[in-house]
């Protein structure tokens, strides 16, 4: 099967957009990237399916990679995941998509002044 | 929280997780099962849950992983189906193109059967099923006067359908139709006329049906009387409705049209509307409507003003009686309307002494099942025809479907044991079979389209019915539903059978291709269905021979005949002046070179058209007249020679005959001699005739041969011809005998019959032998169509037995070696594998024996001067069958016959 282009794969649900980042400076195992992912978006109750399935989902579509032979941390049986180059370049899109959207925002003044994001 | 990694409660947590997990795609469940079962012990140790706290997560844990794979599972499916049915198409296209022979029988195949499905279908749905345009037609009907007890149907006087008004208001409404007369049509005199059929119906004719105008409008109770001018009282001209077909063939659909003036028989009217395309009103041919009116005007009199003036006559010809259309009343039934008829026909009988004498009653029939009766025996035919040919596109399509299906079992096996799965193949056979029934579906809309046309340009005229030749909707579904189906019936069954063969025993590769038992039948089917039609064509061309046969009483060739309508109520308005016009036209006519006689009568015979009487025999009182019926014919002096109607006795008419009126004669055929005198000599005997109201007596001055008025096939009334100048008829048809080619001599006689008045409406030029075989182009139709589809059936039977008996001799290779190891000589082989064939042909023959005669016997009324068991016929046609048989399996015969023994019994 050929890769998806970026664009195809665009919108990203918001977490996937949120594990392409979170995974996009260094490889992390899976509790650590759900507990990464529960501070960051606030979710404090995220599944640990529900992140799983999105991952699982993002390897098959080859945006996120698991870190072969990875022997980086405590536990030998752990697998360490990252964002694969396709990854980055979508997450870029992504975050480009939404400036996008947020520069329209605020040009309709629905960003509250001050609080710039 | 170790304790969740290692013990107990931690491997009941793993099995649940996973257990929860196993709705996953095995390669996600494999690749993130454990890192997720990890990573929620992990999060559970950190929580620090106590055992209720976690049950219940986990709880929740197995819900979402549940749930996230039935998302994938779906998604898995959708994308996997998307994308596999991307190659999956691909790859039957490619196969296709890779075998082109196949590919090209099968779409050939479809294209025939489902195309010449599609073309007949269309046109019986056209004249039989579809809406005619109006507004509930079931309740719609025609009334009829019939003699009681008889089964003879006359038209109605428009008078009496005042009366039906009067004592049936409640039960329907009424419109009436004066039989359809010939008009031309220009929109500028000298624009060069067109002929048209011209129907004049009362002012509610159209509102009674429920149809409206598509341009402009239909006729209003405003525009039935004459109505005159303001200013100076000059007569308006009168109001037309034109048919969609005329208005688009005389005038290209111009909208301008309407509301403007055209010239109908040289006179101004005004085109106030134009009918809907699909309005189709078909008459019965006893109406005398039999071409359909495409030029509409109202009665000159409002209905309920025509009276039945005393001491006139309403006859069978005159232009006052004509087709009564009802409409019943909401809720009510035909059978409670009959009822009210017979009492108006009660009534009716009471007062007025026509009706008493010859006995008559009313009788209603639903309007569009009476419009058809007559079409629907050939239409049967074809239908069955066309139906069989579907059976026969079909099994052949099974027997090819089927032997590619056999072909490629080796290399499904492979792909079985490469790891397909079963509905991955079944998939791709079907997708195969889909695209061939689509690529067949689209060479059958062309092959419809082309033989649409061609089929109505064959088409008799009382089958034409507003037919265009085009494809409706409904026959073009009718059409791709049939041949998908087809398809995929005949393809996906086997295609589902070999996929399951194939996966039972992957290494299997034979015994696929379907049962012996079914391709036996299928060969069975294909030669009785050959044998069922081809004893049609048979039967239908010995009936057209018998028929062309039929001495009609008159002389067919070397003649030409044409007629003239003389529809302007101005011009020639009394019967001496009409009289004086047709002398002075025979006899200019008569001095063109090469006419040998000229004559003309109110309509020729074979018209459609005619006028019956009672009469008396010599002595015979008025009171017993209704008992004798007789058909009368007018006639000039000329015309007896110009038909060549034999004269047996007495002289025929002489020309000033035409104007005599104190001595009356009259000629008789031979069956009215017969009942005057069964022995002696009619000529001399005074018979008494109706005339004007009045009954008259007249002399018999000569007998002639007697002529097929009403049909070829049917013997007729005996006539009564009466001189052209007792009727003086507005609509004749003359006959001109010539010595050499007739039809040269047309445009000679339209300039001579010119010259003496330029107005004359002149048409329906053919030479006498055209007119005559009209009259069996029903039946030469139904003989080429079906003979078309008796041969697209042979060709079926012969390929499909050859295949067989060829199959059978490649499957029995090893078993004929043997024989003939053993000593069997090559012509027992020759005869053993001959003797298979023909057992199946001889089958098949029975079968289709049986189911013929059924079949034909059941459309018998459409046969004439032929016996459905005359074994002549018998014996030809199962001969050619049998012929065919013979040699679809001769030629595998003969090459078993060759077989070399030794290679035989080598073979696998």
């Amino acid at each position: 099967m050929p890769s998806p282009l970026p664009e195809d794969l665009l919108p990203l649900t918001d977490l996937a957009f949120n594990i392409l980042v979170a995974l996009s400076d260094e490889p992390q195992h899976g509790y650590a990237l759900l507990k990464e992912l529960r501070t960051r978006t606030g979710r404090a109750k995220l599944r640990t399916g529900t992140v799983y399935a999105a991952l699982a989902r993002l390897q098959d579509d080859g945006l996120v990679e698991e870190v072969p032979d990875a022997d980086m941390g405590d536990d030998p049986r752990r697998r360490y995941y990252r964002t694969t180059g396709l990854g980055l370049t979508t997450a870029r899109a992504e975050a480009e998509r939404l400036a996008e959207v947020l520069r329209a925002a605020r040009a309709k003044r629905l960003v509250p002044a001050g609080n710039r994001v | 929280m170790s304790e969740l990694r290692g013990g107990a409660g931690g491997r009941l947590l793993r099995a649940t997780l996973r257990l929860a997990l196993s709705t996953w795609p095995a390669h996600r469940r494999r690749r993130d099962g454990r890192p997720l079962v990890d990573a929620f012990l992990d999060a559970a140790s950190d929580a620090g849950w106590g055992p209720f706290r976690l049950s219940g997560e986990v709880a929740v844990e197995c819900a979402v992983l549940l749930w996230a794979g039935v998302g994938m599972r779906a998604r898995h499916l959708f994308d996997s189906w998307g994308r596999d049915l991307t190659s999956d198409v691909r790859l039957a296209v490619r196969g296709l193109a890779r075998s082109p022979g196949f590919t090209a029988a099968v779409v050939t195949t479809l294209a025939l059967g489902v195309g010449a499905n599609a073309t007949v279908f269309e046109l019986v749905d056209r004249t039989l099923f579809r809406a005619p345009g109006f507004t509930e037609p079931d309740r719609l009907f025609f009334a009829w006067n019939s003699i009681r007890g008889s089964d003879v149907r006359e038209r109605v006087a428009a008078p009496d359908v005042a009366v039906f008004r009067d004592g049936a208001s409640d039960v329907a409404e009424f419109a009436f139709v004066n039989r359809a007369t010939d008009g031309a049509l220009e929109r500028v005199q000298g624009d060069g006329a067109e002929h048209v059929s011209v129907g004049a119906a009362s002012a509610n004719l159209f509102q009674l049906l429920g149809t409206d105008a598509s341009v402009g409008r239909v006729f209003t109770p405003a525009d039935g009387p004459i109505s005159r001018n303001a200013q100076d009282g000059a007569p308006t001209p009168p109001v037309v409705v034109l048919s969609d077909a005329v208005w688009q063939r005389i005038f290209g659909g111009d909208r301008a049209l309407v509301g403007a003036s055209v010239r109908l028989n040289g006179q101004p009217a005004r085109v106030i509307g134009v009918l809907p395309p699909d309005f189709r009103l078909a008459f019965p041919p006893e109406t005398g409507l039999s071409s359909p009116p495409e030029v509409w005007v109202p009665l000159r009199t409002p209905l309920d003003e025509v009276r039945r003036a005393d001491g006139r006559r309403v006859d069978q010809d005159s232009d006052n009686t004509g087709a009564v259309i009802g409409r019943l009343a909401p809720g009510l039934t035909l059978a409670r309307a009959s009822e009210r008829m017979d009492q108006v026909g009660a009534r009716l009988r009471a007062r007025l002494p026509e009706y008493r004498e010859a006995d008559l009653e009313i009788f209603l029939r639903p309007l569009h099942h009476d419009a058809t009766a007559h079409t629907r025996p050939l239409l049967g035919a074809l239908l069955a025809g066309v139906a069989l040919v579907l059976l026969v596109t079909c099994l052949n399509l099974s027997t090819l479907l089927r032997a590619r299906a056999a072909r490629r079992a080796p290399e499904l096996a492979v792909r079985v044991a490469l790891g397909a799965g079963r509905s991955r193949i079944a998939r791709r056979l079907a997708v195969e079979g889909l695209a061939l029934g689509l690529l067949g579906v689209l060479c059958a809309l062309v092959v419809a389209r082309l033989a649409g046309p061609f089929l109505q340009s064959a088409l008799p005229s009382s089958l034409a019915g507003g037919a265009t030749g085009e494809l409706g909707l409904r026959s073009f579904v009718a059409l791709a539903s049939v041949g998908l189906a087809a398809t995929m019936a005949f393809g996906l069954l086997p295609a589902l059978r070999t996929s399951s063969t194939v996966t039972r025993d992957a290494a299997g590769m034979r015994g696929v291709g379907g049962t012996r038992r079914g391709r036996d039948g299928l060969v069975i089917v294909q030669v009785s269905v050959s044998l069922i039609l081809l004893l049609g064509v048979g039967l239908l061309s010995r009936t057209a021979a018998a028929l062309r046969s039929v001495d009609p009483g008159f002389g067919v060739e070397q003649a030409l005949t044409f007629s003239l309508s003389l529809r302007s109520p101005g011009a020639y308005r009394s019967p001496g002046d009409r009289a004086r016009l047709m002398r002075s036209i025979e006899s200019s006519v008569g001095e063109i070179s090469g006419v040998t006689a000229v004559g003309l009568t109110g309509h020729l015979p074979l018209s459609g058209r005619h006028w019956t009487q009672p009469y008396g025999l010599p002595g015979q009182p008025v009171s017993e007249w209704a008992r004798n019926r007789a058909d009368f014919r007018t006639v000039t002096s000329g015309y007896f020679p110009a038909m060549e109607v034999e004269i047996l006795e007495g002289r025929g008419f002489q020309p000033d005959e035409d104007l005599h009126e104190e001595r009356r004669v009259v000629v008789v055929d031979e069956s009215f001699a017969r009942r005057v005198s069964a022995t002696g000599s009619a000529v001399g005997a005074v018979v008494g005739i109706p005339l004007d109201g009045s009954e008259i007596s007249a002399e018999i001055v000569g007998v002639v041969r007697h002529v097929r008025h009403a049909s070829l096939s049917v013997d007729g009334r005996e006539t009564v011809f009466v001189p052209y100048r007792q009727e003086a008829s507005r609509e004749v048809s003359f006959v001109v005998r010539t010595r050499g080619e007739p039809g040269v001599l047309a445009p000679l006689v339209r300039s001579t019959v010119r010259e003496i008045d330029p107005t004359l409406a002149l048409y329906g030029f053919e030479t006498l032998e055209a007119y005559v075989e009209a009259q069996i182009a029903p039946v030469r139709f139904g003989v080429s169509v079906l003979g078309a589809f008796s041969l697209l059936a042979l060709l079926a039977a012969w390929t499909g037995l050859y295949g067989v008996v060829a199959l059978e001799v490649t499957s029995r290779t090893r078993d004929i070696g043997l024989r003939m190891a053993v000593g069997a000589t090559r012509v027992a082989v020759l005869r053993s594998v001959l003797a298979f064939g023909l057992r199946l042909g001889a089958i098949g023959l029975v079968v289709g024996g049986f189911a013929g005669f059924a079949l034909w016997g059941a459309l018998r009324s459409l046969l004439y001067g032929v016996e459905i068991l005359d074994p002549l016929h018998w014996l030809a046609v199962t001969g050619t069958v049998g012929v065919t048989v013979v040699l679809a399996s001769l030629a595998p015969a003969l090459r078993a016959a060759r077989l070399d023994p030794t290679e035989a019994l080598r073979a696998d």
